[in-house]
């Protein structure tokens, strides 16, 4: 069964293999190039070099979050509904082998090697983003950057190739299965992205009017409001008559002398891995259940 | 020859969605018997086939092979069954899909495999879907024979072949079926290609078993009587009429009858040949079936 496995989607795994290393590639030798090029350089400096270097490939990774919609277009979803398609299902479920043996292994083998390949990503880009030390929070701070590392990473890619497979598994067509991939996985990557902020109860940062605001680094924002003068939060709307008439220079210093001040929400970079490991595990809970209706579906006794 | 049954179905049904595909059928096949299962297209021949190996579970009765029911993993083992289209890994060389079967299958015989192909002159590093039409056909019953069934299950395996293939395939089928103990059932809708190597019949017709004995009894069994149209209802009140045409003077009746039974001699009387004799059968669906003939019998009926 393993040697069926891997034979049969061998050239997934070799493209996909092929492409992780050559991308392994560049990240390693950009790192090398970013870590020569900041030798010496501390604070404010480092970090604008590091900046300097480093957005480019930013830009790139800017668009790896829909990286794992490929992963169940061509790993996912022709598990199942290739066989379907091709009828070589009634070939493969008349050996020896039990139906349930048969999908378990498949769906298994390759979800532990999409794991290990959105890991190994993760990894890399983990790596990456630490050079020089002094931009490491942008793994928290930038979306798609915290998408593509770490363990989450690796949760993605797993997640995509578990909804192809079941929904190779339901539609046992090629085509619809992918269409269905790709559209579930976009409204999941928007669903997580626009609610990761409740993984953890954000701090909270009060901060006088006048004073610059001085946040943790990379910390990421989940919301602020006024603070009146007997330290209440009150809405945007509680406090537009209050010094309406000032202008742009005075209005802050106006709202100061009212008694005003903010607060701030918001996570800091030092919360990463709690970040990681929730999404991570989010998307592992999510693959399962997909992965059992792909096991339900796929051993269904009948099948025409 | 034993007398244990190689495949059994009994009250044996399958609906999809409304439609009975399958019903009421009831059937045994003899353990080293090779078996032609006729019909006409949609008469539920694909369908008992993917009963017997299990990809479908019945919806009424059941259905089971050398005794174990089937569809467990245990007689699975026994039974290989070559699909309609014989579909294969097209991506996969001839030796990946002998690798295929061996990693699959714990009774598998590499060797024969392999002497089977070098005997055809198929390479094992071609690639399947490179074959001709012919060729894959070879290379999917060499599959389903090096599995070592027991019983051996092929849904049109002579379909889509030219008239050379079909004859190389029918005759490596009996080469294979002489050398070792094992039950052939193959499901055909062209009569004349079984005529050679099969020896017990089973016709399906809209879903029911209409006929399922041995050819050699069936043959005996019945009578083709050409005669005086005035003659033809003496005849058919007396015996099983399988089939009755009749023009304005001339009438034809298949009619079930030993070479012993005598006949009015104004009819001219012959044996049948297989093939009229499942014409005639498809062609009167509601014509006796011998099962229910012999269920008729057992409960005191008609």
């Amino acid at each position: 069964m393993y040697w069926m496995t891997l034979r049969q989607h061998r050239m997934q795994l070799l493209v996909t293999l092929g492409l992780l290393a050559a991308f392994g590639v560049v990240l390693l030798v950009h790192g090398i190039g970013t870590a020569s090029a900041t030798e010496g350089l501390t604070g404010h400096a480092l970090e604008e070099a590091l900046g300097s270097r480093q957005d480019v490939l930013l830009a790139v990774i800017g668009w790896f979050p829909v990286l794992p919609a490929l992963i169940g277009v061509f790993w996912g979803a022709p598990v199942l509904s290739r066989e379907y398609e091709r009828g070589t299902h009634l070939l493969a479920w008349t050996q020896s082998v039990s139906r349930r043996r048969w999908v378990l292994t498949k769906l298994g083998v390759l979800a532990l090697l999409v794991t290990l390949a959105g890991l190994a990503l993760g990894l890399m880009v983990d790596a990456w983003i630490g050079v020089g030390g002094a931009r490491v929070e942008q793994r928290f701070g930038d979306t798609a950057v915290f998408t593509t590392s770490g363990v989450a990473a690796a949760g993605w890619w797993l997640f995509a190739f578990m909804l192809g497979a079941s929904a190779g598994a339901l539609f046992r067509r090629l085509l619809p299965a992918m269409a269905v991939t790709i559209a579930v996985f976009v409204v999941a990557l928007w669903l997580f992205m626009v609610n990761r902020g409740e993984y953890a109860t954000p701090e909270r940062f009060v901060s006088d009017i006048t004073a610059p605001m001085a946040f943790p680094e990379g910390s990421v924002p989940a919301g602020g409001a006024w603070l009146d003068d007997r330290g209440v939060e009150v809405s945007d709307d509680a406090v537009a008559g209050v010094c309406a008439d000032e202008g742009r220079d005075t209005y802050l210093p106006c709202m100061a002398e009212e008694g005003y001040r903010t607060v701030n929400y918001l996570h800091r970079a030092d919360q990463y891995w709690r970040f990681q490991w929730t999404e991570a595990g989010l998307l592992l809970g999510a693959a399962l259940v997909l992965g059992g209706v792909g096991y339900h579906r796929g051993t269904r006794a009948s099948v025409r | 020859m034993t007398a244990s049954t190689a495949l059994t179905a009994t009250g044996l049904g399958k609906r999809y969605r409304g439609n009975w595909a399958l019903k009421d059928c009831s059937l045994a096949v003899p353990a080293g018997r090779v078996a032609a299962l006729v019909g006409p297209n949609g008469a539920g021949k694909t369908t008992l086939l993917h009963l017997a190996t299990g990809l479908l579970t019945p919806t009424s009765g059941s259905v089971s092979v050398f005794g174990e029911p089937a569809g467990r993993n245990a007689t699975l083992a026994r039974v290989a069954f070559l699909a309609q289209d014989k579909p294969l890994y097209d991506g996969f060389t001839v030796a990946d899909m002998l690798r295929f079967g061996r990693h699959l299958n714990p009774r598998w015989d590499d060797d024969s495999a392999r002497t089977r192909l070098a005997a055809l002159g198929i390479p094992l590093d071609r690639k399947v879907g490179a074959l001709s039409g012919g060729q894959q056909a070879q290379v999917a019953l060499t599959v389903a024979l090096a599995k070592r069934p027991e019983l051996l299950l092929l849904d049109e395996p002579l379909a889509n072949l030219d008239p050379l293939a079909r004859h190389e395939v029918m005759r490596d089928l009996m080469v294979a079926v002489a050398e070792r103990e094992m039950t052939v059932v193959l499901s055909s809708h062209v009569v004349p290609d079984l005529k050679d190597t099969c020896d017990w019949l089973i016709v399906l017709n809209g879903g029911r078993v209409q006929l399922s004995g041995d050819i050699e009894e069936l043959i005996a069994g019945h009578r083709l009587l050409t005669g005086p149209v005035s003659l033809a209802d003496g005849v058919a009140g007396r015996l099983d009429t399988v089939d009755d045409r009749r023009t304005d003077r001339q009438a034809t009746l298949l009619v079930r009858a030993g070479p012993g039974e005598v006949f009015d001699p104004r009819w001219t009387v012959r044996g049948v040949e297989l093939e009229e004799l499942v014409v005639a059968y498809l062609r009167s669906p509601d014509s006796t079936a011998l099962p229910r003939l012999t269920l008729a019998g057992v409960l005191g009926g008609n």
